[in-house]
Protein backbone atom coordinates (compact mmCIF):
# COMPACT_ATOMS: atom_id res chain seq x y z
CA UNK A 1 0.00 0.00 0.00
CA UNK A 2 1.92 3.27 -0.94
CA UNK A 3 -0.37 5.67 0.55
CA UNK A 4 -4.44 5.78 2.48
CA UNK A 5 -6.09 6.10 -1.10
CA UNK A 6 -5.15 2.24 -1.72
CA UNK A 7 -6.27 1.57 1.82
CA UNK A 8 -9.78 2.83 0.62
CA UNK A 9 -10.04 1.38 -2.24
CA UNK A 10 -10.58 -1.59 -0.78
CA UNK A 11 -13.91 -1.06 0.81
CA UNK A 12 -14.68 0.62 -2.36
CA UNK A 13 -14.33 -2.27 -4.28
CA UNK A 14 -15.81 -4.88 -1.52
CA UNK A 15 -19.00 -2.46 -1.97
CA UNK A 16 -18.81 -2.32 -5.76
CA UNK A 17 -19.68 -6.40 -5.47
CA UNK A 18 -21.91 -6.21 -2.57
CA UNK A 19 -23.67 -3.31 -4.89
CA UNK A 20 -23.87 -5.55 -8.00
CA UNK A 21 -25.17 -8.19 -5.77
CA UNK A 22 -27.80 -6.85 -3.25
CA UNK A 23 -28.90 -4.68 -6.79
CA UNK A 24 -30.85 -7.58 -8.16
CA UNK A 25 -33.00 -8.44 -5.13
CA UNK A 26 -36.24 -6.43 -4.63
CA UNK A 27 -36.58 -6.89 -0.86
CA UNK A 28 -37.19 -3.26 0.97
CA UNK A 29 -34.04 -3.94 2.84
CA UNK A 30 -32.22 -4.53 -0.82
CA UNK A 31 -33.75 -1.71 -1.90
CA UNK A 32 -32.26 0.63 0.57
CA UNK A 33 -29.03 -0.85 0.43
CA UNK A 34 -28.86 -0.85 -2.89
CA UNK A 35 -29.67 3.00 -3.18
CA UNK A 36 -27.19 3.99 -0.06
CA UNK A 37 -24.55 2.36 -2.03
CA UNK A 38 -25.08 3.67 -5.66
CA UNK A 39 -24.95 6.55 -4.07
CA UNK A 40 -21.51 6.76 -3.44
CA UNK A 41 -19.65 3.82 -4.64
CA UNK A 42 -18.46 4.92 -7.96
CA UNK A 43 -18.21 8.36 -7.23
CA UNK A 44 -15.45 6.69 -4.78
CA UNK A 45 -13.85 5.09 -7.25
CA UNK A 46 -13.49 7.79 -9.55
CA UNK A 47 -12.30 10.40 -6.83
CA UNK A 48 -9.81 7.56 -6.04
CA UNK A 49 -8.64 7.68 -9.48
CA UNK A 50 -8.27 11.50 -9.81
CA UNK A 51 -6.05 11.28 -6.44
CA UNK A 52 -3.60 9.11 -7.26
CA UNK A 53 -3.69 10.97 -10.93
CA UNK A 54 -3.10 14.11 -8.70
CA UNK A 55 -0.35 12.05 -6.97
CA UNK A 56 1.36 10.86 -10.42
CA UNK A 57 0.72 14.68 -12.15
CA UNK A 58 2.92 16.33 -8.64
CA UNK A 59 6.04 13.86 -10.00
CA UNK A 60 5.91 14.57 -13.15
CA UNK A 61 4.95 11.52 -14.19
CA UNK A 62 2.11 12.18 -17.30
CA UNK A 63 3.99 15.24 -18.74
CA UNK A 64 4.12 14.34 -22.23
CA UNK A 65 0.86 13.59 -23.71
CA UNK A 66 1.67 10.21 -26.20
CA UNK A 67 3.15 8.24 -23.34
CA UNK A 68 0.42 9.21 -21.34
CA UNK A 69 -2.14 8.09 -23.82
CA UNK A 70 0.15 4.85 -24.39
CA UNK A 71 0.16 4.55 -20.50
CA UNK A 72 -3.74 4.72 -20.34
CA UNK A 73 -4.41 2.78 -23.18
CA UNK A 74 -2.34 0.06 -21.99
CA UNK A 75 -3.92 0.28 -18.35
CA UNK A 76 -7.36 0.83 -19.13
CA UNK A 77 -8.52 0.26 -23.10
CA UNK A 78 -7.21 -3.31 -23.33
CA UNK A 79 -8.28 -4.50 -20.27
CA UNK A 80 -11.98 -3.10 -21.32
CA UNK A 81 -11.55 -4.78 -25.37
CA UNK A 82 -9.99 -8.24 -23.23
CA UNK A 83 -12.61 -8.47 -20.43
CA UNK A 84 -15.58 -6.83 -22.75
CA UNK A 85 -14.81 -9.50 -25.32
CA UNK A 86 -13.43 -12.44 -23.72
CA UNK A 87 -15.57 -12.80 -20.48
CA UNK A 88 -18.27 -10.58 -20.78
CA UNK A 89 -19.45 -11.20 -23.78
CA UNK A 90 -19.71 -14.70 -23.91
CA UNK A 91 -20.94 -14.79 -20.16
CA UNK A 92 -23.75 -12.57 -21.35
CA UNK A 93 -24.91 -14.79 -24.48
CA UNK A 94 -24.34 -18.22 -22.50
CA UNK A 95 -26.65 -16.95 -19.31
CA UNK A 96 -29.00 -15.67 -21.61
CA UNK A 97 -29.00 -12.26 -20.57
CA UNK A 98 -27.83 -11.27 -24.12
CA UNK A 99 -29.98 -12.30 -26.90
CA UNK A 100 -27.97 -10.35 -29.44
CA UNK A 101 -25.57 -13.20 -30.44
CA UNK A 102 -22.10 -13.07 -29.81
CA UNK A 103 -20.73 -10.70 -32.43
CA UNK A 104 -23.79 -8.28 -31.70
CA UNK A 105 -23.29 -8.40 -27.91
CA UNK A 106 -19.65 -7.61 -28.56
CA UNK A 107 -20.09 -5.19 -30.83
CA UNK A 108 -22.71 -3.19 -28.19
CA UNK A 109 -20.20 -3.74 -25.31
CA UNK A 110 -17.90 -2.14 -27.67
CA UNK A 111 -19.98 1.24 -28.67
CA UNK A 112 -20.98 1.70 -25.10
CA UNK A 113 -24.26 0.20 -25.39
CA UNK A 114 -26.65 -1.81 -22.71
CA UNK A 115 -24.34 -4.70 -22.41
CA UNK A 116 -21.12 -2.75 -21.50
CA UNK A 117 -22.50 -3.74 -17.85
CA UNK A 118 -20.07 -2.74 -15.33
CA UNK A 119 -17.00 -1.63 -17.87
CA UNK A 120 -18.57 1.58 -18.78
CA UNK A 121 -16.47 2.60 -16.13
CA UNK A 122 -13.22 2.03 -17.65
CA UNK A 123 -14.62 3.69 -21.14
CA UNK A 124 -15.30 6.74 -19.14
CA UNK A 125 -12.36 6.63 -17.43
CA UNK A 126 -10.24 7.07 -20.40
CA UNK A 127 -12.29 9.96 -22.30
CA UNK A 128 -12.04 11.63 -18.39
CA UNK A 129 -8.47 10.87 -17.72
CA UNK A 130 -7.83 12.38 -21.56
CA UNK A 131 -9.85 15.62 -20.33
CA UNK A 132 -8.18 16.05 -16.60
CA UNK A 133 -4.70 15.72 -18.63
CA UNK A 134 -5.55 18.47 -20.66
CA UNK A 135 -6.56 20.87 -17.69
CA UNK A 136 -4.10 20.21 -15.86
CA UNK A 137 -1.52 20.69 -18.83
CA UNK A 138 -3.48 24.45 -19.09
CA UNK A 139 -2.90 24.87 -15.35
CA UNK A 140 -6.29 25.43 -15.00
CA UNK A 141 -6.83 25.47 -11.19
CA UNK A 142 -8.60 22.27 -10.18
CA UNK A 143 -10.59 24.15 -7.86
CA UNK A 144 -12.09 26.26 -11.38
CA UNK A 145 -11.96 22.92 -13.14
CA UNK A 146 -14.72 20.90 -10.51
CA UNK A 147 -17.01 23.67 -10.88
CA UNK A 148 -16.79 24.04 -14.69
CA UNK A 149 -17.09 20.60 -14.67
CA UNK A 150 -20.48 20.30 -11.97
CA UNK A 151 -22.31 23.27 -14.01
CA UNK A 152 -21.40 20.87 -17.23
CA UNK A 153 -22.73 17.57 -15.53
CA UNK A 154 -25.64 19.82 -14.23
CA UNK A 155 -26.64 21.73 -17.38
CA UNK A 156 -26.33 18.52 -19.44
CA UNK A 157 -28.75 16.78 -16.82
CA UNK A 158 -31.20 19.91 -16.62
CA UNK A 159 -31.33 19.70 -20.65
CA UNK A 160 -31.41 16.35 -21.46
CA UNK A 161 -28.77 16.31 -23.76
CA UNK A 162 -27.76 12.40 -24.12
CA UNK A 163 -25.17 10.62 -25.81
CA UNK A 164 -25.50 7.29 -25.91
CA UNK A 165 -22.52 5.77 -27.09
CA UNK A 166 -19.27 5.55 -25.42
CA UNK A 167 -20.23 6.24 -22.16
CA UNK A 168 -19.85 9.72 -23.05
CA UNK A 169 -22.78 10.58 -20.81
CA UNK A 170 -21.17 8.52 -17.95
CA UNK A 171 -17.93 10.37 -18.55
CA UNK A 172 -19.21 14.07 -17.91
CA UNK A 173 -21.86 12.95 -15.30
CA UNK A 174 -18.28 11.58 -13.27
CA UNK A 175 -15.76 14.41 -14.09
CA UNK A 176 -16.65 16.24 -11.31
CA UNK A 177 -15.78 13.46 -8.74
CA UNK A 178 -12.40 13.25 -10.32
CA UNK A 179 -11.86 16.65 -10.23
CA UNK A 180 -13.25 16.40 -6.69
CA UNK A 181 -10.47 13.21 -5.98
CA UNK A 182 -7.38 15.60 -7.16
CA UNK A 183 -8.76 18.42 -5.22
CA UNK A 184 -9.09 16.35 -2.48
CA UNK A 185 -5.38 14.59 -2.43
CA UNK A 186 -4.25 18.53 -2.81
CA UNK A 187 -5.84 19.23 0.15
CA UNK A 188 -4.86 16.34 2.29
CA UNK A 189 -1.33 16.95 1.22
CA UNK A 190 -1.20 20.30 2.16
CA UNK A 191 -2.66 19.67 5.74
CA UNK A 192 -0.15 16.27 6.15
CA UNK A 193 2.68 18.70 5.52
CA UNK A 194 1.28 21.23 7.87
CA UNK A 195 0.89 18.90 10.33
CA UNK A 196 4.49 16.88 9.97
CA UNK A 197 3.42 14.39 7.26
CA UNK A 198 0.31 13.50 9.80
CA UNK A 199 -3.56 12.69 8.22
CA UNK A 200 -5.60 15.70 8.90
CA UNK A 201 -7.67 14.62 12.08
CA UNK B 1 -25.97 30.65 -1.14
CA UNK B 2 -29.14 28.70 -0.50
CA UNK B 3 -31.35 31.22 -0.98
CA UNK B 4 -30.09 32.47 -4.60
CA UNK B 5 -30.58 28.50 -5.59
CA UNK B 6 -34.10 28.71 -4.46
CA UNK B 7 -34.69 31.69 -6.54
CA UNK B 8 -32.86 30.21 -9.70
CA UNK B 9 -34.82 26.90 -9.13
CA UNK B 10 -38.12 28.94 -8.90
CA UNK B 11 -37.18 31.16 -11.82
CA UNK B 12 -36.26 28.45 -14.28
CA UNK B 13 -38.24 25.88 -13.27
CA UNK B 14 -35.93 23.28 -13.34
CA UNK B 15 -34.96 21.01 -10.48
CA UNK B 16 -32.05 22.14 -9.42
CA UNK B 17 -31.53 20.82 -5.87
CA UNK B 18 -32.20 17.13 -6.41
CA UNK B 19 -29.07 17.49 -9.66
CA UNK B 20 -26.93 19.98 -7.04
CA UNK B 21 -27.35 17.13 -4.48
CA UNK B 22 -26.48 14.28 -6.70
CA UNK B 23 -22.74 15.70 -6.42
CA UNK B 24 -22.70 17.36 -3.11
CA UNK B 25 -24.20 14.10 -1.39
CA UNK B 26 -21.57 11.73 -3.06
CA UNK B 27 -18.63 13.90 -2.16
CA UNK B 28 -19.77 14.28 1.29
CA UNK B 29 -19.94 10.57 1.51
CA UNK B 30 -16.48 10.33 -0.33
CA UNK B 31 -14.68 12.77 1.39
CA UNK B 32 -16.10 11.35 5.20
CA UNK B 33 -14.72 7.65 3.57
CA UNK B 34 -11.31 9.02 2.40
CA UNK B 35 -10.68 10.41 5.91
CA UNK B 36 -11.89 7.44 7.91
CA UNK B 37 -9.94 5.01 5.64
CA UNK B 38 -6.83 7.55 6.16
CA UNK B 39 -7.45 6.94 10.30
CA UNK B 40 -8.24 3.42 9.97
CA UNK B 41 -4.50 2.89 7.80
CA UNK B 42 -2.85 4.98 10.42
CA UNK B 43 -4.17 3.27 13.18
CA UNK B 44 -4.31 -0.34 11.32
CA UNK B 45 -0.97 -0.44 8.86
CA UNK B 46 -1.27 -3.32 6.26
CA UNK B 47 -3.02 -6.57 6.70
CA UNK B 48 -2.48 -9.44 4.24
CA UNK B 49 -5.75 -9.60 3.67
CA UNK B 50 -6.38 -5.94 2.70
CA UNK B 51 -3.01 -6.25 0.50
CA UNK B 52 -4.32 -9.44 -1.27
CA UNK B 53 -7.74 -7.71 -1.90
CA UNK B 54 -5.53 -4.10 -3.27
CA UNK B 55 -3.43 -6.37 -5.43
CA UNK B 56 -6.68 -8.01 -6.93
CA UNK B 57 -8.79 -4.98 -6.78
CA UNK B 58 -9.11 -4.15 -10.77
CA UNK B 59 -9.39 -7.90 -11.55
CA UNK B 60 -11.97 -7.78 -9.01
CA UNK B 61 -13.69 -4.68 -10.91
CA UNK B 62 -13.38 -5.92 -14.29
CA UNK B 63 -14.34 -10.11 -13.87
CA UNK B 64 -16.95 -10.06 -10.75
CA UNK B 65 -19.57 -9.53 -13.04
CA UNK B 66 -19.42 -12.43 -15.74
CA UNK B 67 -19.22 -14.56 -12.47
CA UNK B 68 -22.87 -13.00 -10.59
CA UNK B 69 -24.02 -13.62 -13.96
CA UNK B 70 -22.97 -17.47 -14.15
CA UNK B 71 -23.94 -17.86 -10.43
CA UNK B 72 -27.61 -16.00 -11.35
CA UNK B 73 -28.03 -18.35 -14.32
CA UNK B 74 -27.09 -21.38 -11.74
CA UNK B 75 -30.40 -20.32 -9.89
CA UNK B 76 -28.84 -18.46 -6.30
CA UNK B 77 -31.67 -16.39 -6.53
CA UNK B 78 -33.38 -19.07 -5.50
CA UNK B 79 -31.52 -19.36 -1.89
CA UNK B 80 -32.60 -17.38 1.01
CA UNK B 81 -31.33 -13.74 0.92
CA UNK B 82 -28.24 -13.90 3.38
CA UNK B 83 -26.75 -16.87 1.74
CA UNK B 84 -27.04 -15.81 -1.61
CA UNK B 85 -25.40 -12.62 -0.79
CA UNK B 86 -23.13 -14.57 1.22
CA UNK B 87 -22.39 -17.04 -1.10
CA UNK B 88 -22.32 -14.44 -4.45
CA UNK B 89 -19.86 -12.38 -2.53
CA UNK B 90 -17.46 -15.14 -1.98
CA UNK B 91 -17.84 -16.90 -5.42
CA UNK B 92 -16.91 -13.30 -7.06
CA UNK B 93 -14.62 -12.49 -4.63
CA UNK B 94 -12.74 -15.85 -4.67
CA UNK B 95 -13.57 -16.56 -8.21
CA UNK B 96 -11.93 -13.06 -9.87
CA UNK B 97 -9.19 -13.03 -7.57
CA UNK B 98 -8.37 -16.44 -8.61
CA UNK B 99 -8.64 -15.80 -11.84
CA UNK B 100 -6.74 -12.56 -11.42
CA UNK B 101 -3.30 -14.47 -10.49
CA UNK B 102 -3.81 -16.92 -13.15
CA UNK B 103 -4.24 -14.51 -15.95
CA UNK B 104 -0.89 -12.80 -14.20
CA UNK B 105 1.37 -15.73 -14.15
CA UNK B 106 0.77 -15.52 -18.40
CA UNK B 107 1.87 -12.91 -21.08
CA UNK B 108 -2.13 -11.95 -21.08
CA UNK B 109 -1.75 -9.90 -17.40
CA UNK B 110 -1.79 -6.72 -19.64
CA UNK B 111 -5.59 -7.73 -19.78
CA UNK B 112 -5.87 -7.07 -15.82
CA UNK B 113 -3.95 -4.06 -16.00
CA UNK B 114 -0.31 -5.30 -15.26
CA UNK B 115 2.82 -5.66 -17.04
CA UNK B 116 4.95 -3.91 -19.18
Amino acid sequence: MRNHFDFVKVPAIVLVVLGHVVNHYTTPVCAVSTRIIYLFHMPLFMALSGAIFAIGCEHSRYDAFVPFVANKTKRILVPFFGIGLLALAPVLCATGVSQLGIFGTSVNILIGGEMIKHLWYLQSLYLIFICAWCSERLHYSRYVALAVSIIVAVGCSLLRVHVGYLSIDMAIQFLPFLYFGMCLNKGVLSVRSARGGQLPF
Amino acid sequence: MMGIWLLMQKLTGLDLIRNASRFVLPCLVVYVLVHVGGICYERMGERRLLTIVLRNSFAIYLLHMPCLYVLRSWGIDRLPLAAAIVLSFVVALTCSAGAAEIIRRTPARVLIGEGK
